[in-house]
């Protein structure tokens, strides 16, 4: 009993938790009848390569998420990413360990002062963080091509079969996301500058009236959110073993997409980073359902659009319940 | 009294933002003029202002549903649709133009009513909301296509997209034209008074008697129309179906309508600034393509210059 009250208090205490389930729950419905549907997504290589596939998609939205929480927006993950890539494949084609660090450490170091560049913008500029990270995304755009005009470059193969380990179901690229999921997870709800994100996001005025430093904590979401894209390309780097300058330019709007599928809104303030995880999976998996579903390239366009707009309405019935059930 | 102390108050803090871009526009068409000599004539401004009109066109729709608190992704694709079911429309023969006028007004009135009723009564966010419409048409538009669009447009549309009154090209015109009335309504009707209302605080303006749902669903399908028009011209003027005239209008009409002044929270904003912002973007494109920078220089160059002219915007107005 004591324990059923405790989960209780928990959904009073995170009113989105229950949305979150929602979205798990449709999640789990998806999967379950592909299952039970087609022979071939049963298999365990195609599970570990769906889980693997939307682990980039999930790490850049864990980042997205932080910011959007601050009350904030960062369009120029994609651009990120793009450099990235195009870096890792400059620098990482060697065979010595030592080329392989530095590559890594360059496009760490490069994702985190594009954040670092973001957040100055925005907070001390005092530019709109949507026109900020507009400008440094076509900015960014310019890098990719200067680095790499074409698709190319090489990926040392040893580092990226490293990257892309599989043990049965479980592979790299998932343990990488659940790592970086912890480790936001623990800098959001167990940190000051988590709570000074939320405090931000709800209203900067107070939250600076009550101590918090909110330009520290507004920068530190950006670099956070540049860093999580710095993983997302050197996934899709791996993945790919070449460097793309424009491989990344639907990570923007898909990040932010599954950052709000999740349950965070765009007002700041609130929000989960499992919904955002939760997000990221239901629109990797998606496009996954279509290819074994043998769907039309071009009809997956309208049915992407189709499915996300049901699940938001899915969404928000079960939000309106929620606050029905409460008021009552 | 008190009443309009406070709105004239208001109109002063607007019309700051859209002066200095003003000032920042003539610095630059006088940095043009000394760094290619002999370039600046009234007719080269006259062909930029062309250029920009399919763009301010759609920036003064997206200005309005910013204003009303919202954002609108979907312009772009609308922007694509139109241009392809207007030329199938036509076929190329002004004896069917009024009939592809007509199934290009039915699509932008059934993008706009799509985003309205997904944001009012579906309560999902505008920006996924949009996004999602965006995905849905670009794939109607590859399916109907099967992703090779042909023909090309009927004479009239040609002629609007390409003709000229008395040396200012039709665009312009009808640009300018939209924007006056535009800036007519928010200034001077109780429509646009409602607008600003719903914009700066919802809950007041349903207070006070405003039907909030009936504004922000006109916001929407004003901004598909307008997107609409915009399609009508480029069709005419560049004369082929495309899949990737989209461009980049969606974050392209949404930085000009920003660099004019108006708050993505809605609520503030004004028409002209709308105006100068998408002239700006454009005389910024001409002038680089013109000083002949690479592709990767005029990127990186167009991402500082902006940035550079909002932060000053913003170091000024709050002095």
């Amino acid at each position: 009993m004591k324990q059923i009250e405790q989960i209780r208090r928990k959904f009073a205490a995170a009113p989105q938790l229950s949305s979150v389930l929602t979205i798990c729950g449709l999640l789990i419905l998806v999967f379950l009848s592909m299952c039970g549907y087609s022979e071939s997504y049963r298999s365990t290589y195609n599970i570990t390569n769906v889980l693997a596939q939307c682990a980039p998609l999930a790490c850049v939205s864990l980042g997205q998420t932080l910011v959007i929480i601050s009350g904030g927006i960062d369009l120029s993950v994609g651009s990120t990413i793009s450099v990235c890539t195009a870096i890792a494949a400059r620098l990482m084609g060697g065979d010595s360990p030592a080329q392989v660090a530095l590559g890594v450490a360059v496009v760490f170091l490069f994702a985190a002062g594009v954040g670092l560049v973001n957040g100055l913008g925005v907070n001390y500029l005092k530019v709109p963080p949507m026109i900020t990270t507009l400008c440094t995304s076509t900015i960014l755009n310019g890098v990719a091509l200067w680095i790499l005009p074409v698709a190319g470059g090489k990926i040392n193969a040893g580092f990226a079969r490293f990257i892309y380990k599989k043990w049965d179901i479980i592979s790299m690229p998932l343990v990488l996301l659940v790592l970086l999921f912890l480790a936001t997870r623990h800098l959001l709800y167990h940190t000051r500058t988590g709570t000074g994100l939320y405090a931000i996001g709800r209203s900067r005025p107070i939250a600076q009236s009550m101590g918090v430093k909110t330009r520290a904590v507004s920068v530190r979401a950006y670099v956070l959110a540049g860093l999580c894209a710095g993983v997302t390309g050197l996934l899709l780097a791996c993945r790919m073993r070449v460097g793309d300058p424009t491989c990344g330019s639907s990570y923007g709007m898909d990040s932010i997409a599954s950052a709000v599928i999740g349950g965070t809104s765009l007002a700041g303030g609130s929000g989960l980073l499992s919904g955002t995880v939760a997000g990221a999976f239901l629109i990797g998996m998606l496009s996954n359902v279509m290819n074994i579903l043998e769907i039309n390239q071009f009809y997956q366009y309208v049915m992407k659009g189709s499915l996300l707009i049901a699940a938001m309405v899915i969404y928000s019935i079960s939000g309106r319940l929620e606050v029905r059930r409460r008021a009552s | 009294m008190r009443h309009n102390s406070l709105l004239q108050r208001a109109g002063r803090l607007h019309s700051l933002q859209p002066l200095i871009l003003l000032a920042i526009i003539l610095v630059m068409i006088l940095a043009q003029s000394i760094l290619v000599p002999g370039s600046l004539t009234l007719d080269q401004l006259l062909i930029i202002s062309r250029q920009a009109s399919a763009l301010g066109i759609i920036a003064l729709g997206q200005a309005v549903v910013i204003l009303v608190g919202g954002i609108d992704l979907s312009v772009g694709t609308t922007v694509m649709m139109v241009n392809i079911f207007c030329i199938t429309g036509m076929q190329a023969s002004n004896s069917r133009v009024p009939a592809g006028l007509l199934l290009c007004l039915g699509i932008g009135l059934m993008i706009g009513a799509a985003n309205a009723v997904g944001v009012l009564f579906l309560n999902i966010a505008p920006f996924v909301m949009t996004l999602c419409t965006t995905t849905i048409c670009q794939g109607i538009c590859y399916v109907y296509t099967q992703g090779a669009p042909t023909g090309s447009a009927a004479p009239f549309i040609r002629a609007v997209g390409t003709g000229r009154l008395l040396g200012v090209p039709y665009s312009t015109v009808i640009w300018l034209g939209l924007a006056a009335l535009l800036w007519a309504v928010l200034r001077f009707t109780t429509l646009g008074r409602k607008l600003y209302a719903v914009g700066g605080n919802p809950k007041a303006a349903r207070l006070s008697g405003i039907s909030n749902r009936k504004l922000i669903a006109g916001a929407y399908i004003f901004s598909a129309l307008m997107a609409t028009a915009a399609g009508l011209i480029l069709t005419g003027y560049h004369n082929i179906a495309s899949l990737t005239l989209e461009g980049d209008y969606a974050m392209n009409s949404l930085a000009a309508a920003l660099i004019g002044g108006n708050a993505i929270e809605g609520g503030r904003g004004g028409v002209w600034g709308v105006v100068l912002g998408s002239f700006f973007m454009m005389l910024l494109m001409a002038m680089l393509t013109m000083l002949g920078i690479s592709q990767v220089g005029k990127l990186i160059t167009q991402g500082c210059i902006i940035l550079a002219v909002v932060a000053v915007q913003q170091l000024l107005k709050r002095d």
